[in-house]
């Protein structure tokens, strides 16, 4: 390890590959090594790119753990160091959010855009216009159509302030956007929207295809854009019921398919996604056929089997194409086996068709839903392979291994279809249970499907509040599981736990929350949550906290958001007296230090009038959004804990602090000259 | 290429011409100097599938300096669908030719010696193409040109790699082959032939005429004036979407050109659009 260079890793891992050892004696990369990488980023923004082909070549390696660790690790460093240009910086946090999302880890990929995005300098419109495309392609695949769209009029807002010259990074930006217009259609759009924005996509692609000069531009990006409009083409031959058009263009994925597998490899997870595509589509064709043959049907469900076994192989079982692809797959099944029963009815069915009037009803409301599941297999194909592009663009001027290479990013897929799938196969219990019980069934299933829509509606809502939708949706299974059969007490405390939660998020809603005491729980967490900085001005009311055996806990969360997020910590501890500032107070200090915190003190009565006018409150600034809060009692004790978001409450602290701060002179060792200055 | 059933034999009539495989369900591949004896003036083979189906095929470009050439399946649908399984391989892989001259020839197998390495064929050109050891020393491996060369992967299915075109003499002994072979990799035969180009790829996507064989787009109307009164039906529909804010002018102003474009090809015949020029 002594002496290596990000090079010399890089050139490491890839003769790993090379030999074919698949990684096996290569071992976990250690810590220096990743040390390494955050220091040369931080010295060279351009090396991101390098790092991202690390990641790649970890992740061919099956070594994803390790390869999104580089890109976080990267990433942290980045944002942390100050020194670096802000245009370099953001290029290059670009790029490590794409590759992130590429792998897989979609979400983490949303949440660094998110930041890069409040990061970049106002003046670097294209690279803006970059971001917010991203977070665009980004949000659609995650299902949050709204929260796309916005994106994409901030993304096309600074593509016009950077002066859209017709240049190969807009064509690509464009691209992008069209392909997300087109992805937060649905059924229920307005059918002259969803043809306006296949034309945009149309129009967009073609630019992007004829702007790459023949032989120039990356063979994976062209695949990517043909895969893409493939997709699209299907999409409104399916909507068409065109049997010539389904064929025509399930023949034309086919040589999209081979050509992406012999040029990237059958493993690729552009060729992945090229094959699930195929697979649906061929699928898709077979049934539109005038005169379905049932060999067909069987052999597009086979093949849609083979592909669901590839991607779950090659990106693995709980990745979202891999989801998506095999609940594609139980469709199919269940169709061809539906078939069969139709083409072969036996007494019992017939008489049971009799009193089948309102599962018509069910089954042609599920006609139109269940193709929408394929359907976001195919808009996951269109959004991933050209939010890929972006990423390429960049790599125009390097070596083509290094193009080969870096586009194995590409089949970042991460679709939210969990729910979703929970929700097909609700429905198909509910549809057995119809084949087999008939009408009398009919009502019970009509309160299910009632349910079943308040709980879809339920997480539309938790979707659209940006929140984490996983972490709601595990709240209620465990709310699930706490059976009748617990204890009164265990029943009783969950029910005041949630109680709790509930009127904190409640009362955060409206901008202020609050509660009894010190509340050293959401300290914890806000600190744990924290994204960019910490102010904290720390007075008598917390005194005691840095003295008990809570802070170790508290330190220990700081530290880490220091080291592994670059989250700038500033600590000033308020004395009423100069004496006040004593050894306990200097040592204080200088461990604080050591965490990475910037420590000062502050001796209000020696500062000029204009700053020591008016009250000095405790509280913690956190990304100088939120404020948390402790206000003494009458007996000088925590008295109660308030967290505050709202604007001019904040605009408010934050000025105060700044004040202060400045006031405040920096600490330098051990060696007081005054009683500021320890 | 899809499915285990395809290898397949290329005959004209009770001639046997050489070995090839499918690419996908539209094209076969095969060694152009397979096809020497073909008759001139005549294109059409007969595709023979190891089942004992055959279909009917046309060669539609050869390539001698590359050797290799594809032969177009005139009914696709009749093909049975299964996934592509292309690949790339490494060093030191197993590897496995499917096909046989004759059914008392042995299967040919061995290690790949080097993957893509730039190569001079016999037939003049450079190719990117797969050395291969084979462990059947038999001297003389003719007859096996043009089939497929599967990497051989234990546990799976296996994938192919390339095309085998050629046998490297034994440097002390010109009457015989070494046992090296070498055969184009499937990268490189797919560049040989336009069907898979970017551009020919996107005409096919956007553009029924240009669609592949056997699966003729229905719906599209000839006749001059029903072309015109669609292209009319289209632009007020385009000033429509314009008017609710659907569309900006640029793109209503592209959108209409390239109905404009359209029309006329429809109604005069027209061919090749700028469009379809620039496209690759």
């Amino acid at each position: 390890m002594n002496g290596e260079t990000l090079g010399d890793l890089v050139r490491r891992v890839e003769h790993a590959l090379t030999d074919g050892d698949d990684g096996g004696t290569l071992g976990p990369l250690p810590e220096p090594a990743h040390r390494l990488i955050a220091a040369d980023v931080v010295r060279h923004p351009a090396s991101a790119r390098s790092v991202c082909y690390l990641a790649a070549l970890l992740n061919t390696l099956h070594r994803r753990d390790d390869a999104l660790r580089v890109l976080r690790g990267a990433a942290t460093a980045l944002f942390a160091a100050d020194s670096t240009d802000p245009a370099e910086r953001g290029a290059a946090l670009n790029q490590l959010a794409v590759m992130t999302g590429s792998l897989g880890d979609l979400r983490s990929a949303y949440d660094l855009l998110l930041r890069l995005a409040d990061d970049l300098p106002r003046s670097a419109s294209s690279l803006q216009a970059r971001v917010h495309a991203n977070t665009a392609a980004a949000q659609a695949q995650l299902g949050l159509s709204e929260q796309a769209e916005a994106s994409a009029r901030r993304a096309r807002r600074h593509l016009d302030a950077a002066g859209a010259s017709a240049d190969g990074e807009d064509l690509d930006v464009q691209n992008v956007l069209a392909a997300v217009d087109l992805a937060v259609t649905t059924p229920d759009t307005d059918p002259a929207t969803r043809v306006a924005a296949a034309a945009r996509f149309r129009t967009a692609n073609l630019a992007a295809l004829e702007e790459r000069a023949p032989g120039t531009g990356s063979e994976s990006a062209e695949i990517s854009l043909l895969l893409g409009r493939a997709v699209v083409e299907l999409e409104q031959a399916r909507e068409r019921q065109h049997t010539g058009d389904l064929n025509r263009l399930t023949l034309a994925l086919e040589a999209i398919t081979v050509r992406a597998a012999a040029a990237l490899g059958s493993e690729h997870p552009q060729t992945v996604m090229a094959v699930v595509s195929l697979a649906c589509a061929e699928f898709d064709s077979a049934r539109a056929a005038p005169e379905p043959r049932r060999g067909r049907l069987d052999r597009a469900v086979t093949a849609l089997q083979s592909a669901t076994e590839l991607a779950v192989r090659c990106l693995g079982p709980d990745h979202h194409l891999a989801v998506a692809a095999s609940t594609a797959h139980g469709r199919a099944l269940r169709e061809v086996a539906r078939t069969t029963r139709r083409q072969q009815p036996t007494r019992g069915e017939e008489a049971v068709d009799k009193t089948r009037a309102p599962q018509v009803a069910a089954k042609s409301h599920r006609s139109v839903r269940v193709p929408q599941l394929v359907r976001r297999v195919l808009v996951v194909a269109l959004v991933g392979a050209f939010t890929f592009l972006i990423v390429n663009l960049a790599s125009a001027d390097q070596s083509e291994s290094w193009q080969l290479s870096v586009s194995i990013a590409l089949g970042g897929v991460a679709l939210l279809v969990q729910y979703l799938v929970d929700f097909e196969q609700r429905m198909e219990t509910m549809d057995t249970a119809l084949d087999v019980r008939g009408r009398e069934m009919a009502q019970l299933v009509g309160e299910s499907f009632a349910k079943i829509n308040a709980a879809t509606e339920l997480f539309s809502e938790v979707d659209r509040s940006e929140l984490r939708s996983d972490g709601v949706v595990e709240l209620a299974r465990s709310v699930a599981r706490v059976s009748g059969d617990s204890p009164d007490i265990v029943r009783d405390f969950a029910t005041e736990e949630i109680n709790r939660v509930t009127r904190l998020i409640d009362n955060m809603a409206s901008k202020v929350a609050d509660c009894e005491g010190q509340n050293l729980d959401w300290l914890q967490s806000l600190t744990q949550c924290a994204r960019r900085s910490i102010d904290a001005v720390s007075t008598g009311a917390t005194r005691d906290l840095w003295f008990s055996h809570d802070a170790a806990r508290y330190l220990e969360a700081e530290a880490e958001a220091v080291r592994h997020r670059g989250v700038r910590i500033r600590r000033l501890f308020v004395t009423q007296r100069p004496e006040d500032v004593d050894d306990a107070l200097r040592q204080l200090c200088e461990d604080q230090r050591e965490l990475g915190i910037d420590a000062r003190v502050l001796v209000p009565s020696q500062l000029p009038l204009y700053v020591r006018r008016g009250v000095i409150p405790d509280f913690v600034l956190f990304d100088r959004t939120l404020s948390y809060e402790v206000e003494q009692d009458l007996a000088g004790l925590g008295g109660r804990t308030t967290l505050n978001v709202r604007t001019g409450h904040i605009t408010t602290r934050v000025s105060r602090f700044d004040l202060l701060w400045e006031a405040a002179e920096s600490s330098t060792g051990d060696h007081a000259q005054d009683s500021n200055r320890y | 290429m899809p499915g285990r059933d395809y290898a397949v034999d290329l005959r004209q009539g009770d001639m046997y011409l050489g070995a090839g495989f499918l690419l996908t369900r539209c094209y076969v591949l095969t060694a152009d100097h397979c096809l020497r004896r073909l008759t001139d003036h005549d294109d059409r083979v007969s595709v023979c599938f190891e089942s004992g189906a055959t279909l009917e095929g046309c060669v539609r470009r050869r390539v001698a300096d590359a050797d290799l050439a594809i032969v177009e399946i005139l009914h696709p649908q009749d093909v049975p669908f299964t996934l592509p399984n292309a690949d790339h391989a490494r060093r030191g892989d197993r590897w496995r030719g499917l096909h046989r001259p004759l059914l008392s020839d042995p299967d040919l197998g061995g290690l790949v010696d080097a993957y893509a390495v730039k190569y001079h064929c016999e037939g003049g050109d450079f190719i990117e193409a797969i050395q291969l050891a084979v462990e059947q020393t038999l001297g003389d491996y003719s007859g096996y040109s043009g089939g497929p060369v599967e990497k051989a992967t234990p546990g799976s299915d296996g994938a192919v790699i390339g095309i085998l075109i050629e046998q490297y003499p034994d440097r002390q002994d010109a009457r015989r082959s070494a046992n090296v072979l070498f055969a184009a990799t499937i990268h490189e035969a797919l560049s040989r032939f336009e069907y898979f180009s970017t551009g020919h790829l996107h005409r096919v996507l956007k553009d029924p005429s240009t669609a592949p064989p056997g699966t003729s787009a229905q719906g599209v109307d000839s006749d001059p004036d029903a072309v015109m009164d669609r292209t009319e039906t289209v632009l007020v529909r385009l000033k429509e979407w314009s008017d609710r804010g659907l569309l900006d002018p640029a793109q209503v102003v592209s959108l209409a050109m390239q109905a404009g474009r359209a029309m006329i090809d429809g109604t005069l015949g027209g061919e090749d659009t700028g469009e379809r020029r620039n496209a690759r």
